[in-house]
């Protein structure tokens, strides 16, 4: 003890620092986790409470563009919650990929209903791994309503798209990477989605974005004002403007390209498909889904899930056959889970743009399926 | 894996989790363990050198606590250094040097192919029947300069009897591979570390707030000071000469100055508050050197370890300051320069460090002279950063050609090419200068005002995590 005495008392001569940039041991622990918490909670807190949407436009759904901005979509589902009663959540089929505003699944509802009961909350490119996310992290204020979880069977029609691939490895090791949509809402430490090779970096930076709202409103920030660069990289390609000025308090997130596509999948000519579609005993988006819609019930909502008006007429027999196999087995463990659903009947051919998105005749139909379903 | 990645928090965590459950006698052994592994995850192969040289040079240590014969004493320490000049010669200049011999044997028109390290490396594997492909950057181990002049500064220390010889190989070795200044130093004194390592290591609270202060400043060096300012270096510095004009190119120039400072001083502030963590202090590197007055003093303010390592084993033995004024120019220039080289095998770094020792031969006439003295302060310090920052074109080119297009570029004060100054990152540096200079003066009393202390620490902290952007700047003196 008396060595380890005379040790310190022989370094503490020792110049450790060149600034003032230092706290004692007691002021740290009461000056740095109050500054993180102002950092990390009171700051977007008092820029949430500051930030203004225009979410009241009618048939508002949120724009392409900021399809991965977990903010604004957080804002939306909180407004939504506030001011619908009924929701729509799902992937491009719910969004409206070949549509406008006016004619997404949500608006025929509305629509047939003569009233603005339903909000879209469609995300393209939201596979049910990464709805599951989005739903533990950013729909939180999804509570006490009626949803319509929309499950596109699409998701499974390979394993590369069920997520359930295992990459293949090159010459020197390196296996391939799988493209992966939504990357930031899927599980980041799970092995069973093997593909997924973002870097230990991103990975953690996905796991802050979902638990700390100051990593999200910085993505968002970034995605809104300073198209999607650093703070630095934004600096050199507008060099005379001035960062502080640039972000503002008012955005406008909705949707405002037209997006109608008149031509359906079997025009000029009709093609066959074959899937492989992946069992729903080993499917990833299935079990992801059913929790997801789980977890949307433990939240006091009236979850029906909505299987998918799937574009049958596109496949081969094979898969057809597979197809229908899958979906009785999926509706089998949606039974299994407790889940209500509804099945949707095929949609005229006409009414397809591909292989599962409906054009506007289709919403219609879609729509009228759904509320026939409510009235029995 | 760098201090600012989520790989080394986790290593880190590990390393003291060890630190704390283990028993005293084996800490020493966990820090070795995980000093070895960290520079061994840069590639296994390095670690060969490390071990090498830990080895080789410990047994030269134990070797001159033997003997008191002078001539073997001196042979042992001339081993050493021949040693450690040989492996940095080899695996550092052997590029350098077989350019130039090229150049040579092109010039003098032999016809003679000069083979490069990476290909007599490769014969020699091809002659043992080792399928294993070398490429150039496989022949350079990371930090291999710092821990050969640590491991040189030791052994002269030992034969000078300066420093006692340390009895145990692990303790030694622990000196040599310590990872928080493995690659990229500070190149302390074996006296200092291996003195703290003898004794019972432990971490008291203020080395938990000093580690932790330490970190967050070095941190906000690097990630919002250097990585911000590097966006706008490489775009100017990497395009073609006479891309930008001479605004932008002496803008870029200022920009590299404080983002090699932000690079390296956070670099070595973040292995220091990484030490303190674990109850090791370390030298201080970097003491705000764009305040400095003259050049001497630029010195002894930027990379503190390694002016301090040339002062005492080059300039010192060379005659120092106790011979003739001329000689005394000429140990400063010869010092400068070999501290250039030891920076990069490249012309460019040569020039770099003969115009630092010109710098320091003029400013040696300027600080006798009672008219510089009587210039205001500020313009002196701006007259030492400006200098220094025109040294840095020659560092930042790392090609005579590059640097002399931009010298060019800068003396024409041409209006052609781009025009690009994001002023915002100007303003970033300003108030760090600033507050560097409030520093360095009287006023820094209202700096050490615990409530200022408590809103710049804050200010740093919300810096840190609002400013950085996804890019994963590597440290420039990685290279060296």
């Amino acid at each position: 003890m008396s060595e380890n005495r005379k040790k310190y008392r022989s370094l503490k001569s020792m110049p450790v620092r060149c600034n003032a940039l230092y706290l004692s041991f007691r002021e740290m622990v009461i000056v740095i986790p109050l500054v993180l918490a102002a950092a990390i909670w009171l700051l977007p807190y008092l820029w949430e409470k500051s930030e203004k949407f225009d979410f009241q436009e009618p048939d508002f759904r949120i724009s392409y563009d900021l399809r991965d901005d977990y903010w604004s979509y957080r804002q939306w589902v909180d407004y939504a919650a506030e001011n619908y009663d009924v929701m729509f959540v799902g992937d491009s089929v719910v969004w409206g990929m070949y549509t406008d505003n006016a004619h997404t699944l949500s608006h025929c509802y509305n629509a047939q209903k003569d009233e603005a009961a339903a909000a879209n909350l469609g995300i393209d490119g939201l596979h049910p791994v990464a709805l599951e996310g989005l739903m533990a992290d950013f729909g939180r204020g999804l509570r006490g309503k009626k949803i319509y979880l929309y499950f596109n069977a699409l998701w499974m029609n390979s394993e590369k798209f069920d997520l359930t691939y295992r990459p293949l490895v090159d010459e020197d090791g390196v296996p391939e990477k799988l493209t992966v949509m939504h990357p930031r809402l899927i599980p980041q430490f799970d092995r069973s989605i093997e593909g997924y090779g973002d870097p230990l970096k991103k990975r953690m930076a996905a796991v802050l974005e979902r638990n700390l709202p100051i990593c999200s409103l910085l993505n968002h920030l970034r995605g809104v004002w300073y198209d999607n660069k650093s703070l630095a990289e934004w600096m050199l390609v507008n060099p005379s403007s001035d960062p502080l000025t640039r972000p503002g308090f008012y955005i406008s997130a909705v949707e405002r390209e037209h997006r109608n596509r008149s031509t359906p999948w079997n025009k000029p000519r009709a093609f066959e498909v074959g899937y492989d579609w992946v069992p729903a005993e080993r499917s990833l988006q299935l079990k992801a889904f059913i929790r997801a819609a789980k977890l949307l019930e433990e939240r006091g909502n009236e979850v029906t899930v909505v299987v998918g008006a799937f574009n049958t007429h596109m496949l081969d027999e094979r898969s057809l056959e597979a197809y229908g196999k899958l979906v009785s087995d999926a509706e089998d463990r949606l039974d299994d889970a407790g889940l209500k659903y509804l099945e949707l009947e095929t949609l005229p051919s006409e009414s397809y743009a591909d292989a599962s998105h409906p054009l506007d005749a289709g919403y219609e139909n879609m729509a009228e399926q759904i509320i026939q379903y409510e009235e029995e | 894996m760098l201090f600012q990645t989520w790989d080394f928090i986790i290593f880190f965590s590990v390393v003291l989790g060890g630190l704390a459950l283990l028993r005293p006698g084996l800490r020493a052994w966990w820090l070795l363990a995980a000093s070895w592994f960290f520079y061994g995850n840069f590639n296994p192969v390095f670690l060969i050198f490390l071990i090498y040289i830990s080895l080789f040079d410990y047994c030269v240590g134990r070797g001159l606590a033997k003997t008191g014969t002078v001539w073997v004493r001196k042979l042992l320490v001339f081993f050493s250094v021949a040693n450690g000049v040989a492996l940095l010669g080899l695996f550092k200049y052997a590029g350098f040097i077989t350019e130039n011999l090229q150049a040579l044997c092109n010039s003098l028109d032999l016809g003679y192919r000069v083979p490069t390290l990476a290909e007599s490396a490769g014969r020699v594997l091809d002659a043992l029947n080792l399928n294993y492909e070398l490429t150039a950057a496989m022949l350079l181990p990371v930090g291999l300069s710092y821990f050969t002049f640590k491991s040189l500064s030791y052994t002269i220390d030992v034969y000078r009897g300066t420093v006692r010889c340390e009895r145990k190989f692990i303790h030694y070795a622990c000196y040599l591979a310590f990872f928080p200044t493995v690659l990229m130093g500070p190149i302390d004194r074996s006296g200092l570390f291996l003195r703290q390592l003898r004794h019972r290591i432990a971490v008291r609270r203020q080395d938990i707030a000093d580690g932790v202060s330490l970190f967050i400043s070095g941190l906000f060096k690097k990630v919002v000071l250097a990585d911000t300012l590097a966006v706008f270096v490489e775009k100017v510095y990497k395009s073609d000469v006479g891309d930008y004009n001479a605004l932008t190119v002496l803008f870029a120039t200022y920009a590299f100055a404080w983002q090699l400072y932000g690079d390296f001083s956070g670099y070595s502030e973040m292995a220091s508050g990484v030490a303190r963590l674990m109850g090791f202090r370390i030298t201080l590197n970097f003491n705000c050197p764009y305040v400095a007055v003259n050049f001497t003093d630029f010195w002894r303010r930027w990379h503190i370890s390694l002016s301090t390592w040339f002062r005492d084993y080059v300039y010192i033995p060379l005659g120092g300051n106790r011979v003739s004024e001329w000689r005394i120019w000429l140990n400063l220039f010869i010092t400068m320069v070999v501290s250039g080289f030891w920076h990069g095998e490249a012309w460019a770094f040569l020039i770099w460090g003969a115009w630092h020792g010109v710098c320091c031969v003029v400013w040696r006439f300027f600080d006798k002279s009672a008219w510089y003295l009587a210039i205001p302060k500020l313009v002196r310090q701006l007259a030492v950063f400006n200098l220094a920052a025109f040294g840095w074109i020659f560092f930042c080119s790392k090609s005579l050609d590059r640097a002399w297009g931009l010298v060019k570029i800068l003396f024409s004060w041409s209006g052609e090419g781009l025009s690009l100054v994001p002023w915002y990152m100007f303003v970033l540096v300003a108030a760090v200068w600033i507050y560097q200079l409030v520093y360095d003066s009287k006023l820094r009393r209202g700096l050490e005002f615990a409530p200022v202390r408590y809103a710049l620490m804050a200010l740093v902290i919300l810096l840190i995590i609002v400013v950085p952007g996804d890019a994963n700047q590597k440290f420039l003196y990685f290279d060296f």
